[in-house]
């Protein structure tokens, strides 16, 4: 399927957060119940629809763990979206906030939207951050606020999409320098246009060859 | 790998229904690639056929080609195919082929492959684990012990990773055994070690007989040495071999050292790992000094943390295992410490001999004696070709100007001012006391230091002039007039050198003096060396001179009075330069004079000597008479030179 524009996100957060978890519901609506360290860096893809325009989101997902955090940091620019995730189960995980929203403005191009996230909702039982914690908290540093599960997968879709709504307004409005591939958007690929310089596009016959 | 198929057609019926050629024709030739590959191996069998009488390396070529130009048009295109190739890990399922090698031929292929890609995109995603993952594995086909044939396409494949890395030096730290914990289990099944660190795999062509290959091996250390991340800083000093094969490789080349050396050659020359070594043709002592020429680049440039771990690992596995055994020191072993200590010159390697100079060994045959001590003893042997290479150390330590050793060698034991007669009432006391109710009552008015001796001065000077009578003097202008301005020239700088040390002003009695003086082995040993002149070869007796002639440069007061001050009183059985000398030298003068038409001899030596001073000096040794000649002109011009130290330092210390 063709696309209007390309988004591309990170998701930032201590380890154990729940980040992969979030990710992998969003794109496969698995949930993984071991935790696998992310090492380095990965990503997922998946298209939406917002005001029925097809928009391609492209999510960087990062590892939590301190030694990869100069890793992060290059991903910073270059997004136009980040998800920033805390454990609702795990108060030390809500307080590094402050420090992820530093490092996250000082790398990443200004207009870029950031979610908050509180994740693993379903546990209630154990939650150590309360619900108007993260919304005084998202208030005060004016991102946008959710709880989510990436187990139930309650509110996950929302957290990407709404995401995606936010940048395309700024879109709308004009904030955003969409030539700029820095900002982290991109338009997609006009109307195919018979691409014959690609390499290889007259070997096709050859590869029938001996085999 | 059925899940990874079902994402393969996922994706394939999401993204090929607008046709978009470049992906399209990708697919086609990866699917061509994967087709030609499972043919060739049916079965899983190993295939006999050499990989280029397949179609599976062009089909790659292809693949290859495709994704490096979409890497280059991204802007208009996308870049779809290494978004497929990423989320599907397909150089992971490259790089397994490449492991079970069913083709000949198919490793090398792929790394090359892979060489290609990482050098040629314009942003590599090394931290991505579909890059990262197989990267990592590559670097474990590369062991040169385990493959050793394709050694340049190997180094070539890691050269090509380090530089990456220094481009992009976040992202080295995921190639110091940051590997993932669910990757392990899986390598492990795949590879005899899973944990190969690139380091440790570049340190496994150290011994390569391809002079390329060994250069490439050293940039890539260097490369990865001079990363600047703590992380990775750690890990390479704590989880990699850097340390211990850099101090083994040193400690087995100088082990195949020949035990005789050729010393006036090697004196001068400065090898240089770059340009001197050939793996195939460099005899051992080239190895041993293009070696030692690399790691003390790596020490220089490399990040501190690394140098100072290395240091200490050289002192540890190399310096302290030198004398491990009953293995003597011997001459050549000396020249190489020298050669070694000249090298580490201005680097942390320095301090580290410096320390290892004046610690105790623990091993029980040098019984708690640190290799000063041990170097002190050598030196009193009459081996002169071994005591002239210890002296020639010895000088070349004190012109390091190492705070710590001049004070182990040297200061510490005349700095209680043990030598010095309080209660004996001469002429310079008196003076002195003197000297110090004006100090009180007008401080500003005369600023030249005590310790120079001021009102003596003119006496200690003369006196040291007169030690030479007139009649053997080489030169009849007897004056120290030339060595002034270089004098002043050298002293300056000496000044400035050690301005920095927390040395007293003055030379002041202390509280408590000790009841008898030592002036430490070092001392004792140059004084023996002075009354030995007669007896000894010249070469040694010009060292000693240079050693002297340093040693009275030096701004310290103790050390100053106690070598210059002929007329400071001092206690008694304490020796001094003064009577050493003066006793030398009546010795020289009874037997010259006898020598018929000695004047003209002691022009000869002299001119000889004048002559021999830029160039190495060679003298016939078995010549005595010559020697005492020789000898003779030399301390003549030791203390014109001491005169003309005492003459600078006087005026400095008024001018500044
Ligand atoms: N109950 C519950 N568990 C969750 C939820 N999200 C994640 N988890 C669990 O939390 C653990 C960590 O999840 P990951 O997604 O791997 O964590 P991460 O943030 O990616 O961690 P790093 O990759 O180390 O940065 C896993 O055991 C998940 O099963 C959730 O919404 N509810
Ligand atoms: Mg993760």
């Amino acid at each position: 399927m063709s696309y209007a524009y390309l988004f591309k996100y990170i998701i930032i957060g201590d380890t154990g957060v729940g980040k992969s978890c979030l990710l992998l519901q969003f794109t496969d609506k698995r949930f993984q119940p071991v935790h696998d360290l992310t090492i380095g860096v990965e990503f997922g893809a998946r298209l939406v629809a917002i005001e029925t325009k097809p928009i391609k989101l492209q999510i960087w997902d990062t590892a939590g763990q301190e030694a990869f955090r100069s890793i992060t940091r290059s991903y910073y620019r270059g997004a136009a979206g980040a998800l920033l995730v805390y454990d609702i189960t795990r108060r030390d995980t809500f307080n590094h906030l402050t420090t992820w929203l530093e490092d996250a403005r000082q790398h990443s191009n200004s207009n870029m939207v950031i979610m908050l996230i509180g994740n693993k909702s379903d546990l209630e039982a154990k939650r150590e951050v309360k619900k108007e914690e993260g919304e005084a908290f998202a208030r005060e540093h004016g991102l946008v606020f959710m709880e989510t599960s990436a187990k139930t997968s309650d509110n996950v879709e929302e957290a990407f999409i709404n995401t995606a709504k936010e940048i395309y307004e700024k879109i709308q409005e004009g904030v955003f320098d969409i030539n700029n591939e820095a900002n982290g958007i991109k338009i997609g690929p006009q109307h195919s246009t018979g691409n014959s310089s690609i390499p290889g596009g007259n070997n096709r016959a050859s590869g029938n060859g001996c085999c | 790998m059925i899940p990874v198929l079902n994402t393969i057609l996922d994706s394939v019926m999401d993204t090929v229904a607008p046709p978009i050629p470049a992906f399209e024709n990708f697919m086609y030739h990866w699917e061509k690639f994967m087709v030609n590959y499972l043919e060739w191996t049916t079965d899983g069998k190993y295939s006999q056929f050499h990989i280029e009488q397949t179609n599976v390396p062009s089909h790659l070529e292809i693949v290859q080609q495709i994704l490096l130009s979409e890497d280059k048009n991204e802007e208009i295109t996308t870049n779809l195919c290494m978004e497929y190739v990423l989320q599907n890990n397909l150089f992971n399922i490259l790089v397994i082929m490449a492991e079970k090698e069913k083709l000949i031929g198919l490793r090398i292929l792929i790394l090359k492959f892979m060489t290609n890609i990482i050098s040629q995109l314009r942003n590599p995603v090394l931290a991505h684990q579909s890059i990262f993952g197989p990267i990592q594995k590559l670097i474990n086909l590369c062991h040169c012990v385990f493959y050793n044939e394709r050694q340049q396409d190997q180094i070539h494949f890691l050269h090509t990773l380090c530089v990456l890395l220094n481009n992009q030096q976040n992202t080295a730290i995921m190639f110091f055994s940051y590997e993932s914990e669910l990757e392990e289990s899986e390598s492990q099944k795949l590879n005899t070690f899973n944990k190969l660190n690139l380091l440790d795999c570049i340190l496994s062509y150290i011994n390569t007989k391809d002079t390329e290959v060994y250069y490439k091996c050293c940039d890539c250390i260097l490369l990865l040495t001079k990363l600047n991340d703590e992380n990775v800083m750690d890990l390479i000093v704590k989880n990699t071999n850097l340390c211990s094969t850099f101090s083994t490789h040193l400690r087995n080349l100088f082990h195949t050292l020949p035990p005789i050396l050729d010393y006036k050659g090697l004196e001068t020359i400065e090898l240089n790992w770059k340009n001197d070594y050939n793996a195939n043709y460099s005899n051992d002592v080239t190895k041993f000094f293009c070696w030692l020429n690399f790691i003390i680049e790596v020490i220089r440039d490399g990040q501190l943390k690394i140098s100072c771990s290395l240091c200490e690992s050289l002192r540890l596995f190399f310096f302290n295992k030198l004398f491990d055994t009953i293995e003597e020191f011997s001459l050549s072993k000396v020249f190489l410490l020298k050669k070694m200590y000249k090298a580490s010159n201005y680097t942390p390697l320095n301090y580290t001999m410096n320390n290892w100079l004046r610690s105790e060994f623990d091993c029980l045959y040098y019984n708690k004696q640190t290799p000063i001590d041990i170097l002190i003893k050598l030196s009193l042997t009459n081996d002169d070709g071994f005591v002239f290479q210890i002296l020639s150390f010895f000088t070349d330590v004190l012109l390091n100007a190492d705070e710590e050793i001049l004070d182990f060698i040297i200061l510490r034991f005349v700095s209680n001012r043990d030598y010095y007669e309080r209660c004996k009432s001469g002429s310079w006391s008196d003076e002195e006391d003197e000297r110090e109710k004006k100090l009180l009552s007008n401080k500003n008015n005369i600023n030249t230091s005590r310790t120079l001796a001021p009102s003596s001065i003119d006496r200690i000077i003369n006196r040291l002039l007169a030690l030479i009578p007139q009649n053997v003097q080489s030169d009849p202008s007897h004056s120290f007039k030339n060595y002034i301005l270089s004098t002043k020239n050298n002293y300056e700088e000496i000044f400035t050198k050690f301005k920095k040390f927390n040395w007293p002003s003055e030379a002041l009695d202390p509280v408590e003096q000790l009841e008898n003086f030592d002036e430490g082995p070092f001392l004792r040993m140059i004084f023996k060396k002075i009354s030995n002149i007669p007896n000894q070869s010249v070469l040694i007796t010009s060292q000693i001179k240079t050693i002297l002639i340093f040693l009275s440069y030096l701004p310290h007061p103790y050390l100053h009075e106690y070598l210059l001050n002929s007329t400071l009183p001092l206690k008694r059985n304490v020796s001094s330069v003064y009577t050493i000398l003066n006793h030398v030298l009546k010795e020289l003068h009874k037997q010259i004079v006898t020598i018929p038409n000695y004047n003209n001899e002691l022009i000869h030596s002299r001119n000889q000597i004048l002559k021999n001073i830029s160039n190495q000096l060679v003298f016939n040794e078995k010549d005595t008479q010559a020697k005492v000649f020789h000898s003779a002109v030399i301390l003549e011009e030791l203390c014109k030179e001491l005169v003309a130290v005492l003459f600078v330092k006087y005026h400095y210390s008024n001018s500044v």
